[in-house]
């Protein structure tokens, strides 16, 4: 997989609403809107990182597991792509 | 230790126990009295972050009980660990008095006071009534008496006691004070021991041959006794990987030693009942005027030395809210800080593990220290292929323990929490009704166990730790939906 940025980040965005629930709201979420200040809670946290992994198949790592890992799009993203290459490196 | 005693590190050894802790030392005396041939106990001498350096060492079991201690047979098994545990610390103490180096009785303490507050909420009623109960159960003695007559208590007028129980045969030991008699016995008869850390077991998924320590030495053994409380896991997964041991994790615990400045000093152990997430508030007299104030607990991702200041805060302001407001003048003279072994079930993992010559011997959390004499004798026995002493139920390649459903789980859950939040001074608005402040929490218990995805019912303690740690989470999560495909598969 070279450049699946648009993919990734389209399945990020399903998983984020799917804990959120932002679209359901009518919520316009930005690639870098803190999800912290849009409902994001250390519980839909929890659920994000686990169907992040499951969806993935990655496990990311320990040093990624914090709250700032999870700010916004751009920055799961980030790491998601982050743990991809690696498992392919 | 001695330079002597590094400097003659053995090569080889019959038994070489992994650890230097209560269950650890009073193993090799175990072994030794038996003559079970050449013993090696490999641990730091200093005992920083270990759970025995920082224990109260309270010799309490009925102090201990909860309304969970006999609710199922797997729980009452594991109170009557405690139990008999009780009735070998008499002969402990005069076989191990003569190697006091303290200058002070071992007992610290000959009994304990319960006492019932206003602070800790339903929990704490509905254990004191449930300890009142187990100990006419098990027909040990006990009085009710006025609180104002304890020595030494004295507490805040808004957090004063209202029932007090008396418990003549509780109390508790200097736990420094035994571990070093422990250490000067063991020198007596011959044991090695080694003041080092073991880096990583040797031989293979198959067989055990020795230990390899963190300066490259190895000592080469018959059997291998990981006894290093919650470095345990790590050390067994050096060998393999695939042994399929219950998760355990560090069971942070804060508590201080402080010089008397003033007032009736304690003569008794002064506690709560166990209460939220935690053992109780608790002062235990160390002799000389000194008093060990315990204990707070918090499960945490990895093994560490550091306090919290809400730790230090949460101690210090209980300590003198509740115990004896003169508590406040008091000379800090150490800060303890230990991590105890916590398994996911809350049961102790002991037994053989596949790798032949090696066993494991720890997930004793709160009481490791008051049941150490007991297990050794198990251990020994099981390492001279002997019938055990204790149930094998506590055999750590088990399925997890279950002692509770999911929505038991959710009850107990919100029940501790709620005895943290007034425990803690935390305030609602005034029209918030406690219903409400519970609903809170059961909401956002249901939602961890709708994240998680798990059927297996975890204890209060876990249930908090996952929620607030995304590596401890996933731990879990992964350990039992692992278990749940596995059986699935089966089925």
């Amino acid at each position: 997989m070279t450049t699946s940025d648009t993919s990734t980040v389209d399945i990020v965005r399903k998983l984020i609403d799917q804990q959120l629930n932002l679209s359901g709201h009518g919520f316009e979420l930005n690639h870098d809107d803190n999800l912290w200040d849009r409902g994001m809670t250390s519980l839909t946290c929890l659920g994000l990182m686990l169907s992040i992994e499951d969806t993935f198949g990655i496990e990311l790592p320990e040093s990624a597991l914090k709250e700032s890992t999870f700010r916004s799009v751009d920055t799961i993203t980030a790491a998601v792509d982050g743990a991809l290459s690696s498992a392919q490196g | 230790m001695t330079e002597t005693a590094i400097n003659e590190t053995p090569k080889h050894a019959d038994v070489v126990i992994v650890g230097n802790g209560a269950l650890g030392l009073f193993l090799a005396d175990e072994l030794m009295e038996r003559g079970m041939g050449s013993v090696v106990v490999v641990g730091p001498s200093h005992r920083e972050t270990g759970a025995s350096q920082a224990a109260g060492a309270m010799l309490g079991c009925f102090g201990e009980t909860t309304t969970e201690s006999l609710r199922t047979d797997a729980a009452r098994t594991r109170f009557e660990l405690g139990v008999n545990s009780h009735e070998r610390w008499p002969a402990v103490l005069a076989k191990l008095e003569e190697y006091s180096r303290t200058g002070r009785p071992l007992q610290s303490a000959p009994d304990t006071h319960v006492v019932l507050n206003s602070i800790g909420a339903e929990l704490d009623t509905v254990n004191f009534k449930a300890m009142i109960d187990a100990l006419d159960q098990y027909g040990k003695p006990w009085e009710e008496m006025d609180p104002n007559d304890i020595p030494g208590f004295n507490p805040r007028l808004d957090t004063r006691s209202l029932r007090a129980v008396h418990l003549p045969t509780e109390g508790a030991v200097d736990a420094r004070g035994v571990l070093t008699a422990l250490e000067s016995r063991l020198s007596d008869t011959g044991a090695v021991q080694v003041d080092r850390s073991v880096r990583r077991l040797l031989g293979s998924g198959d067989v055990v041959t020795g230990v390899e320590l963190d300066d490259g030495h190895v000592i080469e053994a018959g059997t291998v006794v990981v006894a290093a409380g919650i470095h345990s896991e790590s050390l067994v997964r050096t060998v393999s990987e695939d042994i399929d041991l219950i998760p355990t994790f560090p069971g942070l615990g804060f508590a201080m030693i402080a010089r008397r400045s003033g007032g009736d000093p304690f003569r008794s152990v002064v506690r709560t009942p166990n209460r939220g997430f935690a053992c109780g508030l608790h002062v235990v007299p160390q002799g000389d005027g000194l008093e060990y104030y315990g204990a707070t607990n918090r499960l945490v991702d990895s093994i560490t030395g550091v306090t919290w200041m809400a730790d230090v805060r949460f101690l210090a302001q209980y300590s003198m809210q509740q115990l004896d407001e003169r508590a406040a003048g008091h000379e800090v003279v150490q800060w303890l800080a230990g991590n105890r072994p916590v398994t996911l079930d809350g049961f102790p993992m002991i037994g053989w593990l596949p790798p032949s010559g090696l066993y494991l011997m720890t997930g004793t959390y709160r009481d490791g220290f008051h049941c150490a004499p007991l297990l050794a004798e198990h251990v020994a026995n099981e390492l001279q292929g002997k019938p055990g002493t204790i149930d094998p139920m506590f055999a750590p390649t088990r399925e997890p323990i279950v002692t509770r459903t999911i929505e038991w789980s959710i009850d107990e859950y919100v029940e501790h929490n709620l005895a943290a939040w007034f425990e803690t001074g935390a305030e609602a608005a005034p029209q918030m009704t406690t219903a409400q402040i519970a609903e809170y929490y059961r909401t956002r218990c249901v939602q961890a166990y709708d994240q998680l995805g798990i059927d297996y019912a975890l204890g209060p303690d876990i249930l908090w730790y996952a929620q607030g740690s995304l590596l401890g989470a996933r731990r879990i999560r992964r350990y039992l939906r692992g278990r749940q495909s596995a059986s699935e598969v089966a089925k």
